[in-house]
């Protein structure tokens, strides 16, 4: 079976220290805010560890950030500018997730060196990279300071405001935690997807 | 005659004292008398101006130095100690179960009696609070740097929590919701917003306390009056009895579990009390309803204070709970579909 190399080393690393780093925070966030139902840590232990790992992925993502940035590889993050052929694909993609998937229908989507994302996931990834991802870091970074921010916490509207926003995302990300692995387990086999993003290489069927 | 002479005598002086002009306007004509030497340094010298704006000012000085006779003074005998229980037997009560009284009576003359944190004529209404923190910082100069080492957020901590609601661990506790300028960043006094008890009143009809939405009317109203620019809401978690606040334990029986304040139902979010400054530096205290504290009506009004775990937003909570249902079903939805589907395709 024929390999293309779509997952270079930092964007594994990335992907894989994210992906663990996110899993503690929603644990502690958990712990932080329901207190009173799920208790494995002493509290300030909790809180700790929600503002180390917390500030190890805002390190983290500048790695991904960065990569990209540097390397023609942001090739993949293009939005497509034709948008009715967005559409289209978007809807086929859809279709196929909805429908065609349950029938047994080929993927619409076909990896390539510089589109390893299908139309879903190229929208999905560019409004939580670009978007989520740093709003819940600059919340989460308010959070854990109040004092020394307190300028930029009364500007984003008061620290129920900061936390509210913190909070549903937290929501979007616990429900994005589950839902990604199942996706990334709908390849050509169960493990395609992840092997890849261990090896670097996606098997082409 | 003589007496009457030196009595004369010394309030000429205090009307030629040009420091102590300005600020004695406010004070009694006794005290005025007294200040001619308390307020200089040739006998144990008083602020004027601070005692002016004291809350004890109205007492003038023989309301508390009783045993002083100002016509006789000074006389060759020390006066005699003040004493505080006559008018605060409730908070004299509560010190005398503190870990404070308890030194004084092991001899430890350096533990605070009710001037040391009190400054004796400086009172201000103890509810305004920020004087006393420093009072306690003042002998506990390492307490900051100790609380550093376990407590996160340690500044905010400080700032938003009295050191009694830890310290005084056996007593109940509230939060109190007072009203600052957020642009100047003070607390707002009455004058500022005037008839705002009669406000309160209207919009609290059932005398329940203020909703939710009836403080964001409230706080509207406020804005909408034009002379405080940005109504903030900043709460402090204290003593519900401002007299119980005098019963600090010993450190050992602080309180360092941080649930008693971060989950859901904890025992300081149960009372609500909305303040102001008033004209004369008391506080003015109206009951809000405990749900301003979780309520999503409040996201704006009360977005000075937030308490983790414990003053959470119950909508916030069912969003997240949707979140990890469909997270979960979802999946296992398509997973079946996928299953059973391709089972009847063979």
């Amino acid at each position: 079976m024929q390999k293309l190399y779509v997952h270079p080393l930092p964007v594994r690393m990335w992907h894989w220290i994210n992906a663990l780093g996110f899993v503690v925070l929603i644990l502690t966030g958990v712990q932080l805010r329901y207190g009173e139902l799920f208790h494995a840590l002493p509290f300030p232990v909790a809180v700790r560890i929600h503002n180390w790992v917390g500030f190890a992925l805002i390190a983290n993502y500048f790695v991904w950030l960065l990569f990209y940035l540097f390397s023609d590889k942001i090739k993949v993050y293009h939005p497509e500018l034709d948008p009715a052929k967005h559409f289209r694909n978007t809807l086929k993609q859809l279709q196929y997730y909805g429908y065609g998937i349950f029938k047994g229908d080929p993927n619409p989507h076909h990896v390539t060196l510089y589109h390893k994302f299908n139309p879903l996931q190229s929208v999905a990834y560019q409004v939580i990279m670009i978007l989520l991802v740093p709003i819940q870091f600059y919340t989460g970074l308010l959070l854990w300071d109040l004092e020394r921010f307190a300028g930029s916490v009364a500007l984003f509207g008061g620290v129920r405001v900061v936390d509210t926003v913190h909070v549903a995302l937290f929501a979007f990300f616990t429900a994005f935690i589950f839902i990604h692995p199942y996706l990334a387990s709908l390849g050509h086999t169960p493990s395609a997807h992840f092997k890849a993003m261990l090896t670097g290489y996606e098997e082409l069927e | 005659m003589a007496p009457r002479l030196l009595l004369a005598v010394l309030l000429l002086a205090a009307a030629a004292s040009a420091g102590a002009a300005d600020a004695s306007a406010a004070l009694p004509d006794e005290a005025k008398a007294c200040l001619a030497c308390h307020g200089t340094e040739s006998a144990p010298k008083v602020d004027a101006s601070a005692f002016a704006k004291s809350v004890h000012n109205p007492l003038g000085c023989t309301g508390c130095h009783a045993g002083v006779d100002p016509a006789k003074h000074p006389g060759a005998a020390k006066p005699e100690r003040v004493s505080c229980a006559g008018c605060h037997a409730d908070s004299t009560k509560h010190y005398q179960a503190s870990v404070h009284a308890a030194q004084r009576e092991k001899g430890n003359e350096g533990a605070p009696a009710c001037a040391t944190c009190h400054t004796p004529h400086e009172v201000s209404a103890a509810a305004v609070g920020e004087g006393l923190k420093d009072a306690c910082l003042g002998c506990h100069a390492a307490a900051v740097e100790t609380h550093q080492k376990w407590l996160p957020n340690t500044a905010r901590h400080l700032e938003v929590v009295s050191c009694a609601a830890c310290h005084a661990p056996s007593v109940q506790r509230k939060v109190d919701l007072r009203l600052h300028d957020g642009i100047a960043k003070k607390r707002v006094s009455e004058e500022l917003v005037p008839g705002f008890g009669d406000q309160v009143k209207k919009l609290d009809k059932d005398g329940k306390g203020l909703d939710p939405s009836q403080l964001r009317t409230l706080l509207a109203h406020v804005e909408q009056e034009g002379k405080v620019i940005q109504p903030v809401l900043i709460g402090r978690i204290e003593i519900r009895n401002g007299a119980e606040s005098h019963q600090l334990a010993g450190k050992a029986s602080a309180v360092k579990d941080c649930q008693r304040c971060h989950r859901a139902g904890a025992e300081p979010f149960q009372s609500v009390t909305l303040s102001v400054l008033g004209t004369d530096g008391k506080t003015l205290r109206y009951d809000a309803q405990k749900e301003v504290l979780s309520s999503p009506t409040s996201v704006e009004s009360v977005r000075g204070f937030y308490a983790i775990g414990g003053t959470r937003i119950g909508l916030l909570d069912v969003l997240l709970a949707l979140a990890l249902l469909a997270g979960i079903s979802a999946p296992l939805a398509h997973l079946a579909l996928r299953k059973l589907l391709r089972k009847k395709q063979g």
